[in-house]
């Protein structure tokens, strides 16, 4: 077939996974009872363009399962089959195998039967009462077989040819006909034009002609048919058919000699019934029906439409998108972040310049400032994409969850075409996904146990998305039981989270159920995780650059409110100085800075120090010692301590000063050398030196190694 | 020079195969994602033979067809459709909307060249 078939390949590949997204997310839709009909075509049209496709590459298996379910869905549009919660059901599992099958045809690997067997027939009963259900292997429609050329005996055919007005109405052209006859063999052509009225009374889409075509050739009858294919119904036509074998082959021979390979009008006659006073009608003939046929078609199409050649100038077609390999996008990403350093180099130079000498220079800075963030803003959002694939997903979670449960629950979303980076979109999936399992699993309760506290039998689950302000929030909220502040308080003083006389307030209860060994593998259910507790969940957002709120009313519901940059590329930054280092904390995890007073610091029992802010005692870590920093400032009195905090832990981050906040180009050191702990990046200073960036969460391990250190010292 | 074929598929994959093919055999090819966009590419210049799906969102193959059987433009381009099925009830609906032939889907990259050549003046 296709000689740059896996050029195509990669394309189809990657265009069923945004349609098997699309079906789920439309009969997802159509559950909750959205215009069924609009739903079901577009479910129809995403099956039915993965089949095409899959057949054009052999696909055998993918097109074979794909099938059934198009002829299921087909019959669900005819109403032949009803729109029922177990179809949805089977459909979206039909999905699930479908993904498989690309996968599986993606990878190269061959696909166990077991995979599609049990839906395939869950399938086909499905259809049951529907005809012609396909079966397994008769699903496959086989392409055009090459027609096999068999050389056969020679056969002349006789057709009489009248088009019908309708036939240009639909685009058709005689001449191409005569011509595809042309190929087949040898033929004649006559045209009768004594049906051609006065000039004035001719009706420029009506055809006066009508030909009468004699065609020796050696196929069959099918392809003299299929020349007329497009036009059946558009015309009057006639074909008959002789083996040549009946004909005298002497005649044949000599009459082709007398009229120089023309074929005569004698054997336009033979076998015509029509054509008795042909003689009579006939007016032109020749061998060259293309000539015989312009001259038809001109008359016969004075609109002369087609003949005029479109303009080489015309514009290529608009596309609405193009497709960018990603790392195109992160190399253009990575270039105008080293222009932004650039730019940020030259202008801190220039305000060494004085504005009387150098003001167009200064201008010109000014005005290069402006467009590199410009250009900053417009490369990052390409690497922009809705919410709308990861809310799709779990719309499919909280159903096939709910369901599990026995638990009635709907699923609104909300926003989900804010745009976030595809990187963000990608992590994001994970702690989201675990986030709304636990909303399922212990947020909303029972239809029972619902109408017993006065609530609608079904809950929902509501995800939304919005941004403000430069980052982008995402709220997954449900009616449910909300957290019982309770429990969560006695778990955690039991799991020694919290010491049992400690004073929290309400929210700090809350978040809680984030903090580290809160929640351990050996109690979370099937359902709710794979062993990750929802401080893990916590580490991942945070390590995304995302701060997670609970929004808690006990016997009414929570919502979760995942705060997130726009992008992961661009970080804005306290600089601080710590001997002559600068680092770079993060400005979501600064709560406020403080000068300390020697008599808030105190050393506790394990070695570490802490201070008493406002009666609450923060640990606190020294920044020079933990990056062994030469010649930090010795007079700890003046120094300054960040209070930072990451989850719900606070840290006292000990520096010598404070420089400035700014915006900068995060790169990655694991790219060209090893991990370093407590460091999470590095970027370009405007004056050109290098700066870490210091990563807040890892800093509370490194507390717990550096307290025996200075022990030691 | 070279006939102008505008290719009209929701399909990505199936629009690149057509487009491939036809550049391949000398066609100049434009591509449109549903009918409104075939509708769109159309206003800014005429092609010679139109290939379309039928199963689109937007607007469908038939409602394409129909709309450009309605303009004096595009009465006598020559539009072919892309069908899947074999079936008589498709290429009769297409007929009657205005449909100058019909390829079967899978097909030949040979027999997709032949008979855009066998509408195409």
């Amino acid at each position: 077939m296709f000689d740059d078939l896996e050029q195509f390949k990669s394309i189809y590949i990657t265009e069923c996974f945004e349609l098997l997204e699309g079906m789920e997310e439309q009969l997802l839709s159509m559950e909750e009872g959205d215009d069924d009909a609009e739903a079901l075509n577009a479910v129809f049209r995403c099956a039915h363009t993965v089949k095409g496709g899959g057949g054009a590459f052999g696909f055998t298996e993918l097109v074979n399962f794909t099938h059934v379910a198009e002829f299921l869905l087909d019959g669900m549009r005819e109403a032949k089959i009803p729109v029922t919660q177990a179809i949805i059901d089977l459909l979206l599992r039909s999905v699930d195998v479908i993904r498989q099958l690309v996968e599986a045809v993606r990878d190269g690997v061959t696909v166990e039967e077991s995979v599609w067997k049990e839906t395939m027939e869950a399938l086909q009963a499905a259809c049951d009462g529907v005809e012609g259900v396909p079966s397994a292997d008769s699903a496959a429609e086989g392409g055009d077989e090459l027609e096999q050329d068999e050389v056969g005996k020679e056969k002349k055919f006789s057709i009489h040819f009248h088009p019908h007005a309708s036939l240009f109405e639909r685009g058709n052209e005689p001449l191409l006909i005569i011509r595809e006859l042309k190929s087949l063999g040898e033929y004649d052509v006559q045209v009768e034009i004594q049906d051609i009225p006065f000039l004035t009374d001719i009706d420029c889409n009506h055809c006066y002609f009508s030909w009468e075509i004699t065609l020796v050739t050696q196929d069959e009858i099918e392809a003299v048919q299929e020349a007329f294919e497009f036009v059946e119904g558009d015309c009057d036509l006639t074909i008959t058919c002789q083996e040549m074998d009946d004909l005298d082959e002497e005649d044949d021979l000599a009459l082709e000699d007398e009229f120089g390979g023309v074929f005569p009008e004698y054997y336009t006659v033979i076998d015509d019934e029509d054509s008795s006073d042909l003689d009579s009608q006939v007016v032109q003939k020749g061998g060259d029906g293309s000539r015989s046929g312009t001259g038809a078609t001109s008359i016969a199409q004075p609109s002369a439409a087609k003949s005029k050649p479109a303009t080489a100038s015309a514009p290529q077609a608009v596309t609405s998108s193009i497709r960018v390999d990603i790392d195109k996008v992160d190399a253009l990403v990575n270039m105008v972040g080293e222009l932004v350093i650039t730019q940020a180099m030259l202008a801190q130079q220039s305000t060494e310049l004085s504005p009387e000498q150098h003001m167009g220079l200064l201008q010109g800075l000014e005005e290069l400032s402006r467009h590199t963030r410009d250009l900053q803003e417009s490369v990052m959002a390409v690497r922009m994409q809705p919410v709308k694939s990861v809310f799709t997903r779990m719309s499919r979670v909280i159903r096939d969850l709910s369901r599990k449960l026995d638990k009635n629950i709907s699923v609104e979303t909300n926003g989900e075409e804010t745009e976030l980076d595809k990187t963000v979109i990608e992590q994001l999936g994970d702690p989201l996904m675990h986030m709304v399992r636990n909303s399922v699993d212990h947020g909303v309760e029972n239809s029972e146990e619902r109408v017993a506290n006065g609530k609608t039998p079904h809950g929902t689950v509501s995800l939304t998305a919005r941004s403000t302000g430069g980052r982008i929030l995402i709220e997954i909220e449900d009616d449910g039981r909300g957290i019982d502040r309770d429990r969560v308080r006695s778990k955690a003083i039991e799991k020694g989270v919290i010491q049992s006389g400690d004073n929290l307030s309400d929210s700090e209860i809350d978040m809680l159920i984030f903090a580290a060994g809160f929640s351990t593998a050996e109690e979370v259910t099937d359902v709710s995780g794979r062993g990750v507790g929802m401080d893990v969940v916590r580490r991942n957002i945070e390590s995304l650059g995302g701060v997670i709120n609970i929004a808690n009313v006990p016997g009414e519901g929570a919502k979760f409110t995942i705060s997130l940059p726009l992008t992961l590329a661009i970080l804005d930054g306290m600089i601080v100085r710590c001997g002559e280092e600068k680092y770079i904390i993060p400005l979501t995890h600064i709560i406020e800075t403080i000068q300390i007073k020697p008599d808030m610091l105190s050393h506790v029992a394990d070695g570490a120090d802490v201070i008493n802010v406002r009666g609450e005692f923060i640990p606190i870590i020294y920044l020079a010692d933990i990056f062994d920093v030469p010649n930090p400032d010795k007079n700890v009195g003046n120094r300054l301590v960040m209070l930072v905090e990451s989850g719900n832990s606070k840290l006292g981050v000990c520096v010598d000063e404070l420089l400035r906040r700014e915006q900068v180009v995060l790169k990655s050191i694991e790219d060209n050398a090893n991990a370093v702990s407590g460091i999470s990046g590095a970027t370009i200073l405007g004056d050109g030196n290098v700066s870490l960036i210091v990563d807040v969460a890892q800093l509370y391990q490194m507390l717990k190694v550096s307290v025996p250190n200075r022990q030691a010292a | 020079m070279s006939k102008s074929v505008l290719t009209v598929d929701d399909s990505r994959t199936m629009r690149e195969m057509v487009a491939f093919t036809l550049k391949g055999a000398g066609f100049d090819v434009r591509e449109a994602e549903d009918g409104k966009h075939a509708i769109d590419v159309l206003k800014q210049g005429k092609v010679d033979v139109i290939v379309t799906d039928l199963n689109m969102p937007n607007m469908n193959g038939l409602e394409l067809i129909r709309q450009l059987r309605a303009s004096p433009e595009h009465k006598t381009t020559p539009i072919l459709m892309l069908t899947t099925e074999g079936d008589a009830s498709k290429k009769e609906e297409g007929r009657s909307a205005g449909a100058t032939g019909w390829i079967v889907k899978p097909f030949q990259p040979e027999k997709l060249v032949a008979v855009v050549n066998k509408v195409c003046v």
